[in-house]
């Protein structure tokens, strides 16, 4: 190729990469700032009775140690509820719906539920099942908002993962005589658990999974602290 | 001893031809479509017991369609049907009252890709004997075994059984996937294009692998290279557009065969 | 564009039909042979004699192409049609040189033959030269028109060939015994004779590797055969 155009090339890969770069070390500032800022304000506070002493009222010294409870239990909960739902309605996607207009409407209905602002969920939760027992909020309430947060998350994942595994391997178990159901299912986590990934893109995909949750759980918690902390109506 | 030879020879002299095998699959009317488009036009095929039938055909003839008919493997796929009947040692497996399980323990497929699974080479080849069977450990490595030694791996694996499979090179993966197949102890074993993805070396290691293993299985390969087919089976169908065009006995199929269709396939005089 | 049934790599229609060329040349040259070594034999000419034996090197060396392109053209893993013209190439080519040498044959000892004078059964070895050469013709004409039915008449007609060579053959053992001194000059007519005979069997031969071409493995309609020069008593 002639020389011009190389050069005009090379020149138009040199500004894109410093655009790139400086977008990322613009975002990457204020995630710094924000860090920085919580290591600053929060270390000093980092004391073993945070973990050991619980909620005290107000102006008083104590702990966290109920609300970390409190969030890890929800937590649990909400993942427990939420995650085999998702693995069982994924899978079906993956395998039967596949093929169907049910499964295109199922997969929309999902992402509608993915997208939908956790706030939202809240709300659900509260009119559906708080208001309808009594008003009181409990654990178990949050559970089921955190497993409908949970629930179309996982199932957009399993549905991604096993739609990844190769035709013919699907068909090899199936050869097998391995159920449909279970064709793909071991075969996605033993990708995972065995030696070596495929290829990046599975990584990532795990990678995401598994910070989609963790974010999940923190930021849940967080929330349910909130939600622990609004006064009770009547 | 190859007894389509002896009866080319006998039928030379003008003898009494020896008795032919007995039919282990067999095909009438048999119709194949991918949702409208008629894939497999009403074929009646005889499979004959413990011998190596072999389908040839340009690209798009159907015969890789017609092979997955007989393990119904299209049941993955919803637009997919197929009309007629199918008798695997007498019973029609396309009548959805046979037991799909049955079928799988039956009839074993090995595809063109080689695709070991993503396990240790020991779970590849155990994966599909759990599934069927609940075996202790020293019986499950007996069967791993055997398996191995009957697919020509064993001694190269045997060392490695707890490597990934997909450590192997083609040729091997391939006859992993072989090794599982026939770790079920299937009596059909359908091959579809086994060696066009491998090596000539590979491949011929696959022949060999194949007249050893058509002492104990009734073997069906799918085959783009006419050599191969000319090479390892015992009976050979040409098909063309979703028709059999002509299906014998591979001496005669490929020395002297009836239709010119058949005859400008194999000489190479196909448009 | 190809017609439907040439091969679709046109090199390999080409070899063929450079094959069957060498095989047509050979055998012209053949038959021009053996019917120069007998105008030699009426006329008694040494010079024209040692020419008929120096041109039978053609013929081998043609006899060596064929094998070598038989050899180039086995290597394309020839099927069904394709395989027996290949077979039967390089059988009638191997017939073809043979007929050669045996005409060469001819021509040498009729330099033999003219250190004797002239004897009248030289004009029975003519006549049964004449339907040697006739044969070796015919064999031809049908090998180039794949006639399997003209290549069964060739064969049926060495009966008559047969029949000729044993008249003579009684005929030349008569006169032996009559007269001692022609002995030499009939044994070396016996050979001639004989030789014709082998031709006669060569393009037989060469009649059933045109059957084999046209027809594969079946077998052919049976006939007779007519020397019976192994029980001639005289």
């Amino acid at each position: 190729m002639s020389a011009a155009l190389y050069r005009r090339r090379w020149l138009a890969n040199a500004v894109a990469i410093v655009l790139a770069c400086a977008a990322a070390l613009f975002g990457l500032a204020f995630l710094g700032w924000i860090l920085w800022t919580l290591l600053a304000k929060g270390l000093a506070h980092l004391t073993p009775a945070l973990f050991l002493q619980d909620q005290p009222p107000p102006m008083e010294e104590g702990g966290l140690r109920n609300a970390i409870v409190g969030s890890l239990m929800m937590c649990g909960m909400g993942i427990a509820i939420g995650t085999p739902l998702g693995i069982a309605a994924g899978t079906w996607l993956a395998e039967v719906g596949n093929h169907r207009k049910l499964g295109t409407v199922v997969r929309f209905v999902n992402d509608i539920l993915l997208s939908a602002p956790s706030i939202v969920l809240g709300l659900f939760v509260y009119a559906a099942f708080v208001m309808t027992t009594g008003g009181k909020f409990s654990a178990v309430a949050g559970a089921l908002a955190l497993a409908f947060i949970v629930l179309p998350v996982v199932v957009r994942t399993t549905d991604e993962m096993l739609r990844l595994v190769p035709v013919q391997m699907r068909e090899a178990a199936l050869s097998l005589g391995v159920p449909q159901w279970m064709s793909a299912v071991p075969l996605v986590m033993y990708k995972f658990a065995g030696s070596g990934f495929e290829n990046w893109e599975q990584l990532a995909w795990a990678g995401a999974l598994l910070v989609t949750l963790f974010v999940l759980a923190v930021s849940l918690g967080a929330r349910a602290l909130l939600l622990r902390n609004k006064p009770a109506h009547d | 001893m190859n007894d389509i030879h002896l009866a080319v020879a006998h039928h030379a002299r003008g003898a009494v031809l020896p008795q032919p095998p007995a039919t282990k699959i067999s095909a009438r009317g048999l119709n194949f479509w991918y949702d409208r488009f008629h894939a497999v036009k009403d074929i009646d095929l005889d499979v004959p017991e413990k011998r190596v039938t072999a389908l040839i055909g340009p690209s798009g003839c159907g015969k890789s369609t017609l092979l997955r008919v007989f393990n119904r493997i299209y049941a993955l796929y919803p637009k997919l049907r197929a009309e007629g009947t199918v008798l695997l040692d007498g019973e029609d497996i396309l009548d959805p009252k046979y037991p799909m399980n049955r079928l799988r323990g039956k009839v074993g497929m090995v595809f063109q890709k080689p695709v070991p699974f993503p396990m240790t080479i020991y779970e590849n080849v155990a994966y599909g004997i759990r599934h069927h069977e609940r075996l202790g450990k020293a019986e499950l490595d007996a069967r791993v075994e055997q398996a191995l030694r009957q697919a020509a791996l064993w001694d190269e694996v045997k060392d490695k059984l707890k490597d990934s499979g997909l450590g192997l090179s083609g040729g091997q993966q391939q006859r992993l996937c072989i090794a599982r197949a026939i770790a079920l102890r299937p009596e059909v074993l359908l091959l579809d294009e086994p060696t066009s993805a491998l090596d000539p070396i590979s491949t011929s290691r696959i022949e060999q692998l194949v007249e050893e293993l058509k002492r104990d299985f009734t073997i069906m390969i799918v085959t783009h290279n006419m050599q191969q087919a000319a090479r390892v089976s015992d009976y050979t169908a040409f098909m063309y557009l979703g028709d059999l065009v002509e299906h014998g006995a591979t001496e005669q199929i490929f020395s002297n065969p009836v239709r010119q269709q058949t005859e400008d396939y194999i000489t190479g005089r196909f448009g | 564009m190809n017609d439907p049934h040439s091969h679709i790599v046109r090199s390999y229609d080409q070899e063929q039909a450079d094959l069957l060329d060498e095989l047509i040349r050979m055998g012209r040259m053949s038959a021009a042979q053996l019917e120069a070594a007998l105008d030699v034999v009426g006329r008694r000419d040494d010079k024209a004699a040692e020419r008929v034996i120096a041109n039978d090197e053609a013929i081998d060396a043609l006899e060596q192409q064929v094998n070598h392109d038989v050899i180039r053209l086995i290597r394309r893993g020839p099927m069904a049609t394709d395989l027996r013209i290949i077979l039967a190439a390089l059988r009638v080519a191997s017939d073809i040189e043979r007929i050669g040498d045996y005409a060469a044959n001819i021509a040498k000892r009729s330099m033999a033959l003219n250190l004797a004078p002239p004897l009248p059964h030289t004009r029975g070895l003519d006549a049964l030269g004449r339907m040697a050469a006739r044969q070796v013709r015919d064999v031809l004409d049908a090998y180039v028109a794949r006639d399997g039915e003209a290549a069964l008449r060739v064969r049926a007609n060495d009966a008559e060939l047969d029949t000729l060579y044993t008249g003579l053959f009684r005929e030349l053992l008569t006169y032996m015994m009559e007269d001692a001194r022609a002995i030499t000059p009939c044994t070396h007519l016996l050979f001639m004779a004989k030789n014709l005979e082998r031709i006669g069997d060569h393009a037989t031969n060469i009649a059933e590797n045109i059957w084999f071409l046209v027809h594969g493995e079946e077998l052919m309609p049976p006939r007779d055969k007519r020397d019976d020069t192994n029980t001639t008593v005289v």
